[in-house]
């Protein structure tokens, strides 16, 4: 019996590699980019930026401009909902058929008989298909989408919705895949033992303790859906966004700065919603 | 004990019934981190009557949890046979194995309920084998079969608790919710593995007497991993002692001697060089020499 504390392990070497690696990796990108934040603080540029900013002020609050932008504040909340529910109702499935956990085997699978080595291999094929799928979707951004959208079903609201819906079902249905594998699997393997099916021990024993999770990321998605509506406007499909771009072009400056504004309300309403809601289920 | 009379339909008038279980030369093996093969189970063999209740007692890695798990079908043996009610499991597609499994009731170490669930859903999910999936659904918004719940929840004495969360009770209540999941399933025999784990010491007896209370007016096998030898030996008229995977013995509790369990729970982390000492402390039991 020492009583010598035992030795700190020395800090791996794949580990520190690691580390200088990712601290390179952002100098490169940071040289390669010529981002230089000196330039920012330079005389000229803070008096351009001045003088830009103050013709922002003070924002146009005239009664008919601000009835004028309720139309499109409503319609932003209504791209970015519609989109996200949406982009739920693929993710979701496709979320499912991506959990490895839930397929490839493992404790799910315990006791049961032995597939042909055929029916294992077309086993995994939901598996990989929803995970390719899931990644093309997710690579082009929503701007994209709604850009492609616009050639099969015109300008307006509708790319726009189909462009969040699509490219955030790519994201929703990986984070939700990611949750759903992470979820502990022993309640689901005790309904197994008492005879249920895989997809009966999925809805009781995973689906509901990992829900809280699914709905917070859900929630934020939504949240981010508000912003990607705005930006989405740019492009026609209406909205904040349709009427920022408008009253840049017409440099009606004060009127943006009521837009912008408006915009950060969205976001800050959707936040404080989202919240409340969290707090209902938890 | 049982008059033939209360036994259930199947067996009325057979002689000679099935065992519920039977364990013929099993052997299961585990991987060790290090690639070797661990012996959980070697060569076991056991056969349980219906309606028979027996506690299974022996120290830590004797390989308990996993004979449970071969007698409710959610592992394989690597050898030998293991039969419920006479069929071999071995051969069964997947419906037929799950109507098999759905006979036998487990109740885990660690309850494996669903935290986030009322108590009732977490009840009800013992009839998760007789319900088609989109019923199961909707049972969660608007639950089916409450008869069957709350008498599952009466029998345990939780019928005040049906609508909360499971995870605001206590574990003892947590560990009745287990059982009365296991009750909803309606099964033939029922398993345990140490339910009175995470119990409080002086609630252990009447967890044992509850489950030894609810099977014997079901006519229902049970099947208890113990870690408690006194515990066991007070509530069960078969005592099975596992030591690294064999069967070392299998007696009522009047025959098991000192020396016998000495044997068992030889360098048992738990009782280590202090097993005679301890086990003079088991009421029922003289000095050991």
């Amino acid at each position: 019996m020492s009583g010598a504390a035992p030795q700190r392990p020395p800090l791996s070497a794949g580990r520190l590699a690691l580390l200088v690696a990712a601290v390179a990796a952002i100098l490169a990108s940071l040289k390669l980019s010529g981002a230089n934040p000196a330039l920012l603080l330079s005389g000229k540029a803070l008096r351009s930026m001045a003088d830009f900013g103050r013709g922002f002020l003070p924002p146009d609050v005239s009664p008919a401009f601000l009835r004028a932008t309720w139309k499109p504040f409503v319609e932003t909340i209504q791209l970015a909902t519609a989109g996200t529910a949406l982009a739920l109702a693929l993710g979701f499935p496709l979320a499912l058929l991506a959990a490895g956990t839930l397929h490839l085997g493992g404790v799910l699978f315990e006791g049961d008989p032995e597939p042909r080595p055929l029916a294992r291999r077309l086993r995994s094929l939901p598996y990989w298909a929803s995970r390719l799928l899931l990644n093309v979707m997710r690579s082009i951004p929503e701007l994209v989408w709604a850009l492609l959208f616009v050639r099969a079903v015109g300008l307006g609201p509708a790319p726009g919705v189909l462009g969040i819906g699509v490219a955030y079902a790519g994201i929703l249905g990986k984070v939700f895949a990611e949750i759903i594998e992470g979820t502990d699997l022993r309640p689901a393997l005790a309904l197994r033992a008492a005879g249920a099916s895989r997809p009966r021990a999925i809805l009781y024993g995973v689906l509901p303790p990992a829900s809280r999770t699914l709905i917070s990321y859900a929630l934020y998605r939504w949240e981010c859906g508000m912003r990607a509506a705005a930006i989405l406007g740019f492009v026609g499909a209406g909205g904040l966004g349709q009427h920022i771009e408008i009253s840049m072009r017409m440099f009606e400056h004060r009127q943006t700065a009521t837009l912008i504004i408006e915009l950060f309300l969205l976001v800050a309403l959707t936040d404080a919603a989202s919240a409340r809601i969290r707090k209902m289920l938890a | 004990m049982a008059s033939p009379a209360a036994r259930p339909k199947a067996w009325k008038g057979e002689r000679n019934v099935e065992p519920a279980f039977s364990l013929e030369n099993v052997t299961k093996r585990f991987r060790r981190a290090d690639g070797s093969w661990n012996e959980a189970i070697a060569e076991a063999s056991l056969a349980v009557r219906p309606g028979e209740s027996l506690a299974v007692i022996g120290p830590n890695g004797a390989g308990k949890t996993t004979l449970l798990r071969l007698l409710n079908l959610t592992l394989r043996p690597d050898a030998g046979r293991v039969r419920v009610d006479g069929v071999d499991p071995a051969g069964l597609g997947g419906r037929a194995l799950r109507r098999l499994r759905a006979r036998t009731a487990t109740v885990f170490q660690q309850h494996h309920l669903v935290p986030s669930l009322r108590v009732v859903h977490n009840i009800l999910a013992g009839r998760l084998s007789a319900w088609p999936l989109p019923l199961a659904a909707f049972s969660l918004i608007f639950p089916r079969e409450m008869g069957c719940a709350a008498e599952a929840a009466a029998q345990v004495g939780l019928l005040n608790h049906l609508w909360e969360r499971t995870d605001r009770l206590s574990g003892g209540e947590q560990q009745r919710v287990a059982i009365a999941r296991a009750l909803a399933q309606s099964p033939r025999h029922i398993l345990a593995d140490e339910p009175v784990a995470s119990v409080d010491p002086s609630r252990s007896d009447a967890v044992i007497a509850l489950l030894r209370e609810l099977s014997d007016g079901g006519r229902k096998t049970l099947i208890v991993n113990l870690h408690d030898v006194a515990l066991a030996l007070r509530h069960f008229p078969r005592i099975v002692g596992l030591r690294e995977g064999r069967v070392l013995f299998d007696l009522p509790p009047e025959r098991i001697e000192a020396e016998l369990l000495a044997r068992l729970y030889e360098g048992d982390a738990v009782f280590g060089g202090d097993t005679l000492r301890w086990l003079n402390l088991v009421p029922g039991l003289g000095p050991a020499k």
